[in-house]
């Protein structure tokens, strides 16, 4: 994504003064992860073991998906987080679309059916927010609803128990690999380059990202902005169908209120994104990086005997020292 | 002059026209509906002891939403005040479980509370991070917190008979025949409103959410302002915490996440009572009802928790789309030239 | 001649015709039965005031609004324009008076926006830049990076690309509305430059300004709108008192803008000091300016972009971190709030961002500031009173509607600008900062609006005046500073001040002495007095 190639240097731009962050502020994002990586892997072996940095990117996966997903809705629905977009469903859907596969699974359906079921139910839910969003409501609250619904719909199916996801196809999700890679992390891998070159380097994304800007903007250029909104959202819910399912398989059963857990994780690595971009917008290579680093931190801290819940308050404070830093630097670049 | 003075019509009120005031009837309406619905469907529903424990059940979430109210009106939202309310609600239960007399328990409670608004408001007013990731973030701090005080989240249990009576009636006393958590709610309610809607301070809070920068050069205390906010709703769900932990005699950890969502739903199911979406008190307290009336009917007519979260996003979504949708076709049929702009005035970064 | 006579220039058949358009908004009639004609290759001026019907009409044209009645014929046939993209299709393109610019989008991006960001839908980031590069020097003469953010360009700038991308689609008509509010002269002639370009291609120009002299350097008939209707037409070219002729049909009336008869500059006290600045340095902007305006005086200042005079607005009320020392009334300003404290106002040039409340009522608006006179013990607001304060300063402003109920939002630009003056009026403010004051005000509330300023001044307050709008600066400022570069390189005395010298100085000929510098620069941009 980043953007400070070739410009033709006229005399104007020699003479103008630079303006806006520079580049090097993108960097000391991913510099700061590196750091807190190696600083890992020096204080615990175990860390670099290939077997381990497997587990950090399936970990990673389930996050990273949903987080593509929530990054598309945020970056064509504008990052104020009142009134821009927002999907707060995802976990919510996520939990939801795992626990459809595994009851239908469980009632015989073939896997195809069952994932397929699955899928369509998210479809459902991203439908119903965009229909909403597009007809003016805030997507703070719509998403509100439809967590709301989708997590007591998980109640209802799945009747407040454990729903274990048996079959071969689902076992092969959790434990088989492709070219090498465990197949959830080939997953997000495809899913990254299809969503990232898609926003990045397509009319699609600049479109995305001008609705995101100014709707009004984006219209007078002749761009529909409910269709890039809607869109946005039904993305949104396919991808947290996605995660949903990998997720269940990897615990090899629908948990009810996992979809709760796992949405904070998301929202997270959604913003945290916006510090590797020097435009300071959410990019879907920043939301890998930041699923990555989140994992790579949990999974870090656990092989460090920290208690688990040491690794909440960590994680809050990291996100804060890294807001914080856009914050002063948004400061800077403005005034 | 003779332009403007002809599309303004000066010195004419425009009448109000009953298309222009639906959109902002619906959640009244809904209320009503709900009523009627479950009065019928239910005979226990419309009595005035079931009204009086409904009102006593929905106490917490009323104070919980006046305090969000409060940020939601100053241009933020406030992710946290659950966990205000839950370190609230531990630190009193711990006091009280610690022998100490009431009155500090109280005290102590509402520290902790006050000291998450404090958190809040320095993060957002002094680093200046978005009011939703910043409490986000307290959200989850404020959760390990929690866990790390009670040693991986034991809930904290009060033997109901050593508890003092002082520290009892917050959450099981009565007042005059109303429980005292009702009145609580009421009399805080009462006051936020006034404080929003009648007094300098409310005005300046409204005008620095909606146009921080015109606020700044009048020459408001723009970062003082914002904070109080978040002290004053944090606060507020301090004592929800008190009269939480007082009425369970127990702490139980994450309890205050629960009211989170239902608050923000609540504020703005309010929104739509107002012209311009402003929230208010008024509005936010018919959101409540609309969520504790639903949770309370589906209850005696039998139906499980399970489906409880669908009929409050369901109800969530009616009242919202229903507001969009009327206030849409209104707009379509008057809409105002565009120099005349109610438009929400433009972000800057 | 300024009868609504029908074709000025009828030998060829028009280009675009509009004719019998109505439009109502609820019960307010906005347009009635308005017809419009633009012939090829003719620059034809649309002129109103506020609330005239000029925007209306430019939004049916452009499919924002759809007419109640009436035809659309363009190019010879009649169409159906229903949204922006029918518009655009049918090759008519129209720079609105709102920019309508995606901020984080790089300039080149936004340059093709919703049109060719690349090819196949693949974009290629240097293809892209390359092409803007050369787009933007070929169509608006414009210089920039074009990897920046449009956030990170000046108002200005980005005005001119969003000039240049509707230049740049091939228009068959291009509408301009209020296009030079933000630009500085030197803009303004590289804008009128393009314009001439396209009219010699054969491309018709409607150009929508409140700025008459400019309309009289490139436009050759002008159609004047009042109340919704049609008011006249008038060719600039025909008579010596055609632009008189063009405001009475405006507004119905004559109307005096500022007072001819004072010639002089007023005698502030000397002794006195309102505003000092010393060394004030913001970096990028200004540099080291030192000034002072004394009680019973109006100070302008004007620049071109780049100049800092957008700046110095802002940094002087507090608004902006600086260097050096500003005081008012020996009270240093640090912050907006100190300088309110100091007595000092500030009107902001973005009106509905940081001026006008436009969700509140005119009497919320006013009483912002004065409040304290209107709260009483426990801090609840006297409603009685504030009314009472409010009413004191509508009738004062002529604010219209005379309600103090109404809710700003939906006031006329002008009279949203009046409320915002009245706040500080209310709070008996003694040093007024105004910052393009009557940017996008009608003629009428502009004339009111420098007589409260003059009023004020004469009763011992003092102003500083930053404006691009150069009649304004000569005919309200008693000194007038002139930025280049950050730097004050001329101050000039009422008398001594014309538009073409304090052009001439502000584009840089000032730098080589005063005496050859009125003559060079303002020779294409020729202004002058209405």
């Amino acid at each position: 994504m980043s953007t400070a190639a070739a410009t033709p240097q006229t005399g104007a731009a020699q003479r103008a003064p630079r303006r806006g962050a520079p580049a090097w502020l993108s960097w000391a994002g991913y510099a700061t992860v590196l750091a807190v990586v190696l600083a890992l892997a020096a204080s615990s072996p175990n860390f670099l073991v290939p077997a381990n940095l497997a587990a950090v990117l399936n970990q990673a996966a389930v996050y990273a998906i949903a987080g593509f997903g929530l990054a598309v809705v945020i970056v064509t629905g504008g990052d104020d987080v009142v009134d821009g977009g927002i999907d707060l469903s995802v976990g919510a859907v996520a939990g939801l679309a795992g626990t459809v596969a595994a009851v239908a699974s469980q009632a015989g359906l073939p896997p195809v059916a069952s994932i397929a079921g699955a899928l369509a139910v998210a479809a459902a839910a991203g439908t119903v927010n965009g229909a909403a969003v597009v007809l003016g409501l805030r997507p703070l609250l719509t998403t509100l609803a439809t967590m709301g619904i989708a997590g007591s719909l998980t109640l209802v199916i799945s009747n407040n128990v454990k729903v274990p996801f048996t079959g071969a196809a689902f076992e092969w999700l959790r434990d088989g690999s492709l070219a090498g890679l465990p197949v959830a992390v080939v997953v997000m891998l495809v899913l990254f380059a299809v969503v990232g070159l898609g926003l990045g380097s397509t009319s699609w994304g600049v479109r995305s990202y001008a609705v995101g800007q100014n709707p009004t903007a984006a219209k007078v250029a002749g761009i529909n902005p409910r269709k890039y909104i809607f869109n946005s959202y039904l993305i949104s819910a396919l991808l947290a169908g996605i995660a949903g399912l990998l997720l269940s398989a990897r615990l090899s059963a629908a948990v009810p209120g996992v979809g709760n857990q796992i949405l904070l994780d998301i929202i997270l690595v959604a913003f945290m994104s916006v510090v590797f971009s020097r435009r300071l917008v959410v990019t879907i290579t920043g939301t890998l990086v930041a699923a990555l680093f989140i994992a790579a931190l949990t999974n870090g801290f656990t092989l460090l005997g920290v208690a688990s819940q040491w690794v909440g308050a960590a994680k809050g404070v990291l996100i804060l020292v890294v807001l914080a830093v856009v914050a002063i630097r948004g400061r800077s670049d403005a005034k | 002059m003779t332009a403007t003075a002809t599309r303004n019509r000066p010195g004419l009120r425009p009448a109000p026209r009953a298309a222009d005031i639906l959109p902002r009837l619906i959640a009244p309406l809904v209320l009503a509906a709900i009523m009627l619905a479950f009065s019928v469907l239910t005979p226990t529903f419309l009595t005035g002891d079931n009204l009086l424990a409904v009102l006593n059940q929905t106490a917490i979430l009323a104070l919980v939403a006046a305090g969000m109210t409060v940020v939601v009106r100053s241009g933020g939202i406030d992710l946290s005040v659950g966990v205000a309310l839950d370190l609230a609600a531990l630190a009193a239960a711990a006091a009280i479980a610690e022998r100490y007399v009431p009155w500090v328990a109280v005290v102590v409670g509402l520290a902790f509370g006050l000291a998450v608004g404090l958190v809040n408001a320095f993060l957002i007013v002094v680093l200046r991070i978005p009011p939703f990731l910043a409490t986000l973030s307290v959200w989850f701090i404020g959760t390990s917190v929690q866990q790390l005080l009670t040693g991986g989240g034991a809930p904290i249990y009060l033997v109901r008979s050593q508890v003092p009576e002082g520290f009892a009636l917050w959450g099981n006393g009565y007042l005059l025949g109303v429980p005292f958590p009702v009145v609580a709610a009421v009399l805080v309610a009462g006051v936020v409103y006034l404080a929003l809607d009648g007094t300098r301070w409310g005005r300046e809070l409204t005008v620095t959410g909606e146009q921080p920068g015109a606020s700044r050069i009048s020459g408001k205390r723009v970062g003082a302002l914002g904070a109080s906010a978040y002290v004053l709703a944090a606060g507020v769900a301090a004592l929800a915490g008190v009269v939480l932990a007082s009425r369970t005699y127990a702490f139980i950890p994450a309890s205050g996440q629960l009211y989170v969502m239902d608050a923000i739903g609540a504020v703005f199911i309010g929104a739509t009572l107002s012209k311009y979406g402003r929230v208010s008190v008024p509005g936010t307290m018919v959101g409540v009802l609309i969520f504790a009336l639903l949770a309370n009917g589906m209850n005696l007519a039998g139906l499980s928790f399970f489906w409880q979260g669908l009929a409050r996003g369901l109800a969530l979504l009616l009242v919202l789309l229903l507001g969009v949708v009327l206030a849409r076709q209104r707009t379509s049929r008057v809409r105002p030239p565009a120099t005349a702009t109610t438009a929400v005035p433009a972000r800057k970064g | 001649m300024s009868s609504a006579s029908d074709t000025p220039g009828a030998a060829s058949a028009p280009l675009l015709s509009m004719r019998g358009i109505n439009k109502a908004f609820g019960a307010a009639q906005v347009l009635t039965d308005v017809h419009f004609e633009v012939h090829a290759g003719e620059v034809r001026g649309l002129v109103g005031e506020n609330g005239a019907g000029k925007s209306t009409l430019i939004k049916i044209l452009t499919g924002l609004y759809q007419a109640d009645s009436g035809t659309i014929e363009f190019g010879g046939a009649k169409v159906s324009i229903t949204s922006p993209a029918d518009a655009e299709r049918l090759g008519i393109h129209v720079i609105h008076q709102d920019r309508h610019l995606a901020g984080r989008l790089t300039v080149a991006e936004q340059l093709y926006l919703g049109r060719s960001e690349g090819r196949y839908g693949w974009v290629s980031r240097r293809q892209l830049n390359r092409r803007a590069a050369a787009d933007l020097e070929r169509t608006v003469g414009l210089r920039v990076a074009p990897d920046l953010l449009v956030d990170e360009l000046t108002v200005a700038e980005q005005q001119l690309v969003q000039i240049a991308r509707a230049v740049l689609a091939g228009p068959k008509l291009l509408v301009l509305d209020e296009p030079t509010a933000p630009l500085a002269s030197a803009e303004v002639a590289q804008l009128f430059a393009t314009i001439r370009t396209l009219q010699a291609a054969g491309v018709p120009v409607v150009y929508i300004s409140h700025y008459l002299q400019e309309l009289r350097q490139i436009s050759g008939t002008v159609t004047v709108l009042r109340n919704g209707a049609n008011a006249g037409e008038v060719d600039l070219a025909g008579r010596d008192d055609a632009l008189e002729q063009v405001v009475e049909l405006m507004v119905g009336r004559e109307v005096e803008e500022f007072d001819r008869t004072r010639t002089a500059a007023r005698t502030p006290d000397p002794a006195g000091e309102a505003l000092s600045v010393m060394s004030l340095t913001v970096p990028g902007a200004l540099r080291d300016v030192s000034f002072t305006v004394r009680p019973g005086e109006v100070v302008g200042v004007t620049g071109l972009v780049g100049s800092g005079v957008d700046e110095l607005a802002d940094a002087v009320t507090g608004n902006r971190r600086h260097g050096g020392r500003v005081s008012l009334g020996g009270r240093p300003v640090r912050s907006p709030r100190a300088f309110v404290k100091a007595s000092g106002a500030y009107v902001p040039a973005d009106r509905r961002r940081d001026g006008a409340l436009v969700r509140n009522t005119i009497q919320e608006n006013i009483s912002l500031v004065a409040l304290d006179k209107v709260t009483a013990w426990g801090g609840l607001i006297r409603r009685r009173a504030e009314k009472a304060l409010a009413q004191a300063q509508i009738s004062r402003l002529d604010i219209r509607p005379a309600r103090p109920q109404a809710v700003v939002g939906q006031l006329s630009g002008g009279n949203q600008q009046k409320t915002v003056l009245a706040r500080w009026l209310a709070a008996e403010s003694k040093f007024l900062v105004l910052d393009q004051p009557t940017s996008g005000v009608d003629v009428g509330s502009r004339a009111q609006i420098y007589a409260r300023i003059n009023d004020l001044v004469d009763a011992g307050a003092a102003a500083l005046l930053v404006t691009v709008d150069l009649e304004e600066l000569v005919g309200l400022a008693d000194r007038i500073l002139v930025f280049f570069r950050g730097e004050i390189v001329a101050e000039l005395r009422r008398g001594e001040a014309t538009t073409d010298r304090i052009l001439a100085l502000a584009s840089g000929a000032g730098q080589a002495g005063y005496a050859d510098a009125s003559g060079s620069a303002g020779a294409d941009t020729e202004l002058e007095f209405a």
